[in-house]
């Protein structure tokens, strides 16, 4: 029952790609309500009660827990949270800017915690050996049957192709990041082509982007797929009418 | 008494001294830069393509008679990306103020919300047009992802819009907002924070900001010297990010060649036998991990101290 | 249709362009084949870090996917459920993205569990083994709080032990003796948005971060992990497959000479054989093939078309 309702939604939103239609807009408008419906629960339960509500009035002792006290300055909070709704007065709208300011605030100072801790260790991988520590083979060599001890001496070494990599690594990020300079007025013709090379390696990078986006859309689709011929129709629907 | 080892800095021990070192030294960058701007000196700022689009796609939108359609991305609170495509589209607003023509911006956060009404009312205000401003022109459509992308491609085909802007965080409801809008044949101008949305408004935009050019807009088109000085510490910042990186793998390339014989970890060097040096063990490596017996301070514990919540057990 | 054929081929009908994608990703469905398929790095990598992890430990797991991924992300909880209940270990589950992920985690347990039922295994309860610690509104904020006072962060929240109303989930025994973040050997993320990054900015360096992503996210989470931010991860379908067959036949096992799966940075990893450890993945990646292939013909055919309306013009 529930897969079937769940196959006649799917049939419906998907019925747009035809045109558009009324099958389409009601089960789109169903969506809306739903997604609507649950936020408004969700922003009580999960939000306002268990971050707010039980924290200023605490709660009571329950089998196995002991009762937690109120804390009543949570109270304060509501005077902020009203004052957003200033914006709808023409008067004292300046008064909306109050809580928008605290928490551009608090988001701002959090970003400079964070910015070494995430960009810091890329920095340092990215600063890679560009020339081969040995020279007794172009390519790492196979592995095959090699004893613990040889294969730790070959995987301590850089080979050529590796350091080939690690350069064409390096001069990406180099590239990439002297395109975004705003403020030097490039007048080199060495510093011009780097950054053009940085706008196509770019370019690169995007198309592979876009090309495991497209994948992934896929598979969301053959999952639909699965889901109405296989779960519904071949697992569902035939051993019903068969009877089995 | 039993002890225990606490770290200074708690908040920052992932880091290190290195780290703070270098996110003041960026800090200080940006704050030298403002007091530059501030002090009258004219820095320089090279063109961006995309952003000359903007006057473009509002001419055509005046000459149509149709509306411009803004939406700041879908943030999920007030951040300083949504803040910065509000800017942005508070110079759209400008121009279309002064051309009468009508605009729509559509918001996915409510708090989003209340700093574009304020903010657009005021451009309205300062044009000297306030009576040309129309509250609705400003709306919350919905916070629900899709819901949003429905709410806004309806609005996009209901208004048949001649420009719309797109500036700000978006996800997977880009190419909805794009192809619907491609469609009805609108000029396009788009830029999105999350790099793996930047393709798609590549191929379905007629100008896209990319990466930190989104960035750089609000400080192109107004000037202002805060936006414009923090524009400059920020290049002063990744020029020496370039410097460190070519620097850095110059440094490690020749220091690898060698061969080693002690080894360091958390801080605490001891002797192995030789082998050949990794880059783990080099200077910048060593550098930027962060050692861990910097800053320790001793605090007793009370044995009889129960954390609350746990006295019922 | 007039014109010359490059114009015919750039004009296609779409109703029939959506049906040929339509017949493309349904008809394979219903005839399984096995794709020869090399696992990734990263991907061994998780199932190396899972698989090393020891018996009845602790692991936090945010769970940020919902119905909207489930092609991907559904296969990707699953397979590390069914690794996570083979180390016994215990989950403690939050999410931070949607409202909806916790009751769609749990759905997807109490799934896995009618499964194990049917075949006489043990489940894996609620509460003793796993507690939905729920939902928590700004992800940005919720990961910091979790990384800096997991106490505060999760404190007033509760779950259901069995037949009985609900209680502090600090009561339950996946969370005894957890006070701070460190005290998990290991967070998992399964998401299909950011919270991935937000985790690496707050947690990383603290405890090990291991992520099973959607294939949009694949390009930003390998940066993560070529920097060692993250200790591996599973992305998109591609990761869904490999942790199956990782699952079915492991790495360097038996032994390195005659092992279906090598790898010369790990050592031997056990893998457990069992029909069942064929999921999502297998079902749906050769299926994915036809759909790629698909496409690529369309471009090809579209550019061609291309092509030859443009000579057309010219003469």
């Amino acid at each position: 029952m529930r897969i079937t309702a769940g196959v006649i939604a799917t049939i419906g939103l998907y019925s747009v790609l035809w045109k558009e239609n009324k099958f389409y807009r009601f089960f789109e408008h169903v969506f809306l309500g739903l997604a609507a419906g649950w936020t408004m629960v969700a922003l009580w339960t999960e939000t306002l009660k268990a971050n707010w509500w039980d924290k200023m009035v605490g709660t009571p002792a329950e089998t196995g827990a002991a009762a937690t006290n109120g804390m009543f300055a949570y109270a304060l909070l509501i005077p902020f949270g009203l004052m957003g709704y200033f914006v709808f007065s023409k008067k004292h709208n300046w008064i909306s800017r109050i809580p928008i300011g605290i928490i551009l605030g608090l988001w701002s100072g959090q970003q400079v915690q964070v910015w070494w801790n995430t960009y810091g260790p890329q920095i340092d991988a990215t600063l890679k050996p560009i020339l081969p520590t040995t020279w007794d083979s172009l390519i790492v060599p196979s592995t095959n049957g090699l004893t613990p001890e040889q294969l730790s001496q070959v995987q301590s070494q850089i080979y050529f192709s590796q350091a080939v990599n690690n350069f064409l690594f390096t001069l990406t990020v180099v590239s990439v990041l002297s395109y975004f300079l705003f403020s030097f007025e490039v007048k080199s013709k060495a510093v011009k082509g780097i950054n053009t090379m940085g706008r196509y390696l770019l370019m690169i990078g995007f198309g592979a982007i876009f090309g495991s986006t497209v994948m992934m859309r896929f598979t969301l689709l053959i999952d639909r797929m699965h889901f109405i011929w296989i779960e519904w129709l071949r697992d569902g629907v035939f051993p019903m009418i068969s009877g089995r | 008494m039993p002890l225990s080892e606490v770290y200074i800095g708690e908040q920052y021990r992932d880091s290190g001294w290195f780290g703070v070192f270098m996110t003041l030294l960026v800090a200080a960058f940006v704050l030298v830069n403002i007091r530059r701007a501030r002090g009258g000196k004219d820095l320089y700022i090279r063109r961006i393509a995309g952003l000359n689009a903007i006057d473009e796609a509002i001419g055509r939108a005046t000459e149509m008679g149709k509306p411009v359609l803004m939406v700041p991305g879908l943030s999920d609170t007030i951040n300083a990306i949504a803040v910065q495509a509000v800017n942005i589209f508070a110079y759209v607003s400008r121009i279309a103020a002064r051309f009468a023509n009508p605009i729509l911006l559509c918001c996915y956060n409510a708090a989003v919300y209340t700093y574009a009404q304020e903010t657009i009312r005021d451009v309205y205000q300062s044009e000297g047009v306030a009576d040309r401003y129309d509250p609705d022109s400003v709306r919350f459509v919905s916070d629900r992802q899709f819901a949003f992308a429905a709410g806004v491609s309806g609005l996009i085909l209901r208004e048949q819009t001649a420009a719309t802007f797109f500036l700000g965080e978006f996800y997977a409801e880009s190419l909805i907002f794009a192809e619907t809008a491609n469609s009805i044949g609108a000029i396009q101008v788009a830029s999105s924070t999350e790099t793996t949305q930047t393709p798609f408004f590549i191929a379905a935009c007629d100008y896209v900001l990319i990466g930190d050019e989104f960035y750089a807009a609000s400080a192109y088109l107004t000037r202002q010297p805060v936006l414009v000085g923090s524009l400059v510490g920020q290049d002063w910042s990744k020029l020496m990010i370039i410097l460190m990186i070519v620097f850095g793998t110059i440094l490690n390339t020749f220091e690898i060649q060698g061969k080693t014989t002690s080894e360091r970890t958390k801080g605490v060097w001891s002797q192995i036998p030789e082998r050949n040096k990794k880059q783990s063990d080099t200077f910048m490596s060593q550098l930027f991990k962060p050692q861990l017996e910097k800053v320790k301070v001793e605090r007793p514990i009370d044995p009889n101290y129960v954390p609350e919540g746990e006295a019922a057990k | 249709m007039k014109g010359n054929l490059g114009e015919k081929l750039q004009s296609l009908p779409k109703p029939i362009l959506y049906l040929i994608l339509i017949l493309a990703t349904s008809i394979p469905l219903f005839f399984p084949t096995e794709v020869p398929n090399e696992p990734v790095e990263s991907t061994k990598d998780f199932y190396a870090t899972l698989m090393a992890l020891p018996e009845g430990s602790k692991v936090l797991l945010m769970s940020d996917w919902t119905g909207s991924t489930r092609g991907e992300s559904k296969g990707a909880f699953r397979s590390i459920f069914k690794i996570l209940i083979r180390r016994k270990a215990k989950v403690a589950i939050y999410s931070a993205a949607d409202p909806q992920a916790p009751r769609v985690a749990q759905d997807a347990i109490n799934e896995l569990n009618m499964e194990r039922k049917r075949k006489n295994l043990p489940t894996f309860d609620r509460w003793n083994d796993w507690v939905n610690i729920g939902y928590f509104p700004n992800a940005e904020a919720a990961i910091n709080g979790i990384a800096n006072d997991l106490k505060g962060a999760f404190g007033g929240r509760k779950d259901f032990p069995p037949n009985s109303p609900p209680r502090d989930v600090f009561q339950s025994p996946v969370l005894q003796g957890v006070t701070k973040v460190e005290d998990f050997p290991l967070m998992l993320v399964i998401t299909a948005s950011k919270t991935s990054n937000f985790a690496v900015e707050r947690v990383s360096g603290r405890t090990p971060l291991a992520f099973a992503v959607t294939g949009v996210m694949v390009p930003e989470t390998q940066v993560f992990y070529q920097s060692k931010q993250i200790v591996g991860y599973c992305g998109g379908l591609k990761g869904v497959y490999d942790l199956e067959q990782l699952m079915e036949s492991g790495v360097n096992f038996p032994d390195k000479a005659t092992a279906k799966i090598k790898s010369d940075k790990l050592g031997t990893i056990e893998g457990f054989p069992d029909p069942d450890n064929k999921g999502q993945g297998t079902r749906y990646y050769p299926t994915l093939h036809y759909a790629l292939a698909l496409m690529i013909i369309m471009i090809i055919l579209g550019n061609v078309g291309m092509f030859l309306a443009k000579r057309g013009d010219k003469s």
